[in-house]
Order: structure tokens, then C-alpha cells, then sequence
């Protein structure tokens, strides 16, 4: 199973017999038309405008794909979803969790714990040992409410950012993780990696049939999907990070592939596309997963993590987040 | 669930696995699977909606029955006039006695049947996509009883917490909401906990 992605604001989908027919506009002007059947693709991605037309849209839901809507930019807009999960109960137990300060505390702190961990994981695997890092989680267990579990978050993301630049090297003036907007080529390139894991941890949510609107660890205020945010926690690292490094390290991407902007960095439409190969790449990834022992992908991991928490949420099943080790 | 009726479907799937029951009757999840889908097609032949007349025999299909007595109702694929006697026919895909779930489906419509006819109703038919046979089961004592009980358990599972997984190695294999149920992590993960 794939991701469709179409970054191309000219191209059109359109569905002939069982498979999708994508044409899209050449350099010399001319239309080139290409099929990929239907049964192969398990999401679609667009960027930009691209049309879609209606049969390839209804045959898509039909078929339980969900389409997905980002900026050119790769700002998430929205999606098109199946008809998935009509777990009314679920939904109550999600907000039950929210109501139970104990239960939310509990839960909270092992995500956190998680992704300390992991971020752990990303720099010694690189070389680099940071032992503060470790001391935060034990930190974290003394916390007594919410607040204090998410300052102990962000004093840690911190210090991990900081030693970003010793991995990295110089030339890429990486200083520490600015958002809004990236300031730099990494911070652009990160903001694009966690748009994309927004996307797969999105339809995960939506599949298990979670509110994405009513999280734990992220505060539930000013629309933010506060569990999508929750569950992207624990693969930030794992997934977006880890990426980041690589292909940086590996130079699949350089200085030239970023423009700036008075100070707002992008990549490049060619840089867009190298990179989307290599997260595709990444999360068909196979591991061996840490609690079950059985193979499996990143894709097949994020969908897991949500019904995971789900069964948490419904029946009290501990949640263990993926670390791995 | 004042004028709720047990859908006599979701009474195959309890004797199936009580979790799946429960996660597709109060949870509302469904997915479909090779076999779900197969089932659908094996009903493709029945779905002529009403009665007929098939060489000489009167034949009702896809008829609507309902048990006020028993709070359950559904639709059986079909109910064959045989000497003045009416005899229900459940199609199913696979094959002969598997598992008893078939025969609580056949056995409740049957007990619709003689509620709403009051005439008994002493056997019905299971045709078997699979062998292509059909198989006669009588409504003993035992089978009504049996299948009275177990519409009981429905209504009393209904209310209570969702059940655990089962251990049967084949009937997760070939359950269509096994990546919902995830009956392997959850063992793991409550296991874990207890250790």
C-alpha cells in the first residue's frame, strides 16, 4: 500500500476502470498521462490545487482512501475521509480520560516519557550522549499536575535542539527549533517532515475513531487537533528527525534546494519532491517493533499506536507508546 | 432499548467471538475481509425480495421476522413452504458444522416465525456455499433452550464492559475486525501489567 502524493498544481485525477489516471503538464507544455490502480494506493496527498475529479473521488471513499488537502507550502488543510469508525463509545471514554485529572497526568507523563526517550535514542545513535536528557525523564515522574509535565516537554526538546548544531555542523546555522516561521533550512525542512507525519497520524486518529480535537499532553484550545498532536509525540523523533538527519548528512538535499523569503525559509519545488520520496521511503520502513516482537512499517506502527489508545481509552489496556531501543 | 430487537446477524457473531459481537453491535465497527465480501455473494441468488412460486414449492425471500417474546428480528434469506410446513434456509458461505453460530441464527428465526404464525416449526435447512449441500438441523429442546440463553447473554453483554479476546487462533484469522480487536496486543499489554 502507497501514498498518492501530487505536488503538482496542473495535474489532474481522474479514475479509468480500477485505477487513477494522473496526467500531468510536461516542461515543452504537453500533457502526459500515467495509471496506478486503485487497489495499490491506500491515501492520496495533494498539494496545491490539483483537480480531482468527482468519479475519482467517490471511487477513493468507496475504497476507504482518504484524500488529503495541503497548501503548496505543505500547510494541512483538510481531508476527505471514508466513512470509517462509528464508535460513539469510544468518543465518550476519550472525553471520560479528559474529565480524570489522575488518568490524564498518568498518560501524559508516558508520552513525555516516550519522546524524551526517543530523542534520546536520535542523538546516541548519532554519537552523542546527552545525559540531561535522561534526567528529565526521571524528572518527570515526580511532577504533580499537567503544567509542570509540559515545561519539563519543552525544557528538554531545548536542550535536544541544542545539540542539533554539533550533528549538523556549521553551515547550516541551525540555532534551535523556530516555528513560526523557520528561519532557517533545517527549521524549514522540519516544519515540512511533521506536516507530512500530521497527515499519516490524522487518518490514524480518524480511523480508530478518536475525536482528533480533544487531547491530553496538548491543550485542548484554539482548534488545534490536540491528540493528533498528542500521538505525533512519541514518532517526532522516531520518524521526522531521524529523517531530517539523514537526509542532510547523506546531502540528498543542500543550501541551494531552500529560498528565503525576508527571513522565511522554503524549500524549493524539486527539494519537495526529493524529500517526500525519502519520508515515503522512511515510513514504509520495516522494524522490529519493541513490544511485539513482529516486523512491521512506520505506517503500520502510527495506525497501531491509535488503535492502541483507543483500547486504552475503552477498556483501560495500558498504552505503551513506540520506543525504540 | 425499548423497542430495540437483537438482529438475528449479530447473534452469529456472539457465538463467533463475544468481543467482535460487541465491538460491531454497541460499537458500531465494521470492516470488511475476503470473507465478509464472499459472504455477500453467496447471498446474490437470494436477494429477490418477496414471495415466489419455484417448481411448485412456495418460497418467501428475504423475509422480515420478529420476536416480541425474545426481543430479536431480522431478515431470513429464505422460508420454504414444504408440504404445507414452512421451513427457514439461512445461505452461508462456508461449510458444514463449523461452529454452532449458524444454528442459533436458523434456530431464533425460527422461533420468529412460530410467534408470528403460531404453528411449529420442527426443522430449516442451511444451504453451504462451500460444499454446496444443504444441512437439515431440527429445533430440538435443547437447540430452542440453547438459543433462548444466548439471546439472554446478548442483552446482558450489552450492558456490560467490552468482553476480552478470545484465544482461537482460526477464528481471529479470518476476522474481518482483527486489526480493530487487536486481540495479540491486548493480551500482551494487560499481561504485562499483571507481571
Amino acid at each position: 500500500m502507497t501514498v498518492l502524493y501530487i505536488t503538482q498544481r496542473e495535474a489532474v485525477i481522474s479514475k479509468a476502470y480500477e485505477a487513477f489516471e494522473i496526467t500531468l503538464k510536461q516542461a515543452d507544455g504537453s500533457w502526459k498521462k500515467s495509471t496506478i490502480p486503485v487497489q495499490t494506493v491506500n491515501q492520496i496527498v495533494l498539494f496545491g490545487n490539483p483537480r480531482l475529479t468527482g468519479d475519482a473521488l467517490m471511487y477513493a471513499l468507496e475504497l476507504g482512501i482518504t484524500v488529503h488537502y495541503l497548501s503548496s507550502f505543505g500547510k494541512y488543510l483538510g481531508s476527505t475521509l471514508p466513512s470509517c469508525s462509528r464508535n460513539g463509545q469510544l468518543r465518550l471514554a476519550q472525553y471520560q480520560c479528559y474529565q480524570d485529572a489522575d488518568r490524564c497526568l498518568h498518560l501524559v507523563k508516558t508520552i513525555v516519557a516516550a519522546k524524551i526517550t526517543n530523542q534520546y535514542t536520535v542523538l546516541y545513535r548519532r554519537g552523542y550522549r546527552s545525559i540531561s536528557l535522561k534526567r528529565y525523564k526521571s524528572e518527570l515522574q515526580k511532577q504533580t499536575n499537567l503544567e509542570q509535565v509540559r515545561g519539563i516537554e519543552g525544557t528538554a526538546a531545548r536542550e535536544y535542539f541544542a545539540c542539533w548544531p554539533t550533528l549538523l555542523g556549521d553551515e547550516w546555522g541551525f540555532r534551535g527549533r523556530y516555528r513560526r516561521p523557520p528561519t532557517d533550512p533545517v527549521n524549514a525542512l522540519l516544519s515540512f517532515a511533521y506536516g507530512l507525519l500530521r497527515v499519516q497520524v490524522t487518518a490514524a486518529v480518524h480511523l480508530a475513531g478518536l475525536d482528533p480535537y480533544i487531547g491530553y499532553l496538548h491543550a485542548v484550545t484554539r482548534g488545534q487537533p490536540a491528540l493528533v498532536l498528542d500521538l505525533m509525540e512519541e514518532f517526532r523523533p522516531l520518524v521526522a528527525d531521524n529523517l531530517v538527519l539523514t537526509v542532510l548528512k547523506n546531502r540528498e538535499l543542500k543550501r541551494q534546494d531552500f529560498c528565503d523569503s525576508l527571513g522565511a525559509y522554503q524549500l524549493t519545488e524539486g527539494a519537495r519532491k526529493t524529500f517526500l520520496e525519502a519520508f515515503e521511503k522512511k515510513i514504509q520502513d520495516e522494524f522490529q517493533h519493541s513490544v511485539f516482537g513482529y516486523r512491521c512499517t512506520y505506517r503500520r506502527a502510527i495506525e497501531l499506536q491509535a488503535r492502541l489508545l483507543a483500547r486504552h481509552l475503552q477498556e483501560g489496556v495500558p498504552y505503551q507508546p513506540l520506543v525504540l531501543r | 432499548m425499548d423497542d430495540f430487537f437483537l438482529p438475528l446477524a449479530y447473534l452469529n457473531a456472539w457465538e463467533y467471538c463475544p468481543r467482535r459481537f460487541y465491538l460491531e453491535c454497541v460499537c458500531g465497527e465494521w470492516e470488511d475481509n475476503e470473507y465478509t465480501l464472499m459472504g455477500q455473494h453467496v447471498h446474490r441468488s437470494v436477494q429477490v425480495v418477496g414471495a415466489l412460486q419455484e417448481s411448485g414449492k412456495r418460497v418467501f425471500q428475504q423475509q422480515w421476522v420478529w420476536s416480541e417474546k425474545l426481543k430479536v428480528g431480522g431478515i431470513i434469506d429464505r422460508v420454504e413452504v414444504h408440504n404445507g410446513q414452512l421451513v427457514p434456509v439461512e445461505y452461508k458461505k462456508g461449510r458444514m458444522g463449523r461452529y454452532l453460530n449458524d444454528h442459533f441464527q436458523l434456530c431464533a428465526a425460527a422461533l420468529c416465525l412460530e410467534e408470528r404464525t403460531g404453528v411449529t416449526i420442527p426443522y430449516g435447512e442451511i444451504f453451504y456455499h462451500g460444499s454446496r449441500r444443504r444441512q437439515q438441523v431440527y429445533f430440538t429442546a435443547d437447540l430452542r433452550q440453547a438459543t433462548a440463553k444466548a439471546i439472554a447473554s446478548v442483552y446482558q453483554a450489552m450492558n456490560g464492559p467490552v468482553p476480552a479476546p478470545i484465544s482461537h487462533q482460526g477464528k481471529c484469522a479470518a476476522c474481518s475486525i482483527y486489526n480493530i480487536c487487536l486481540p495479540r496486543e491486548v493480551r500482551h499489554l494487560q499481561q504485562e501489567r499483571q507481571s
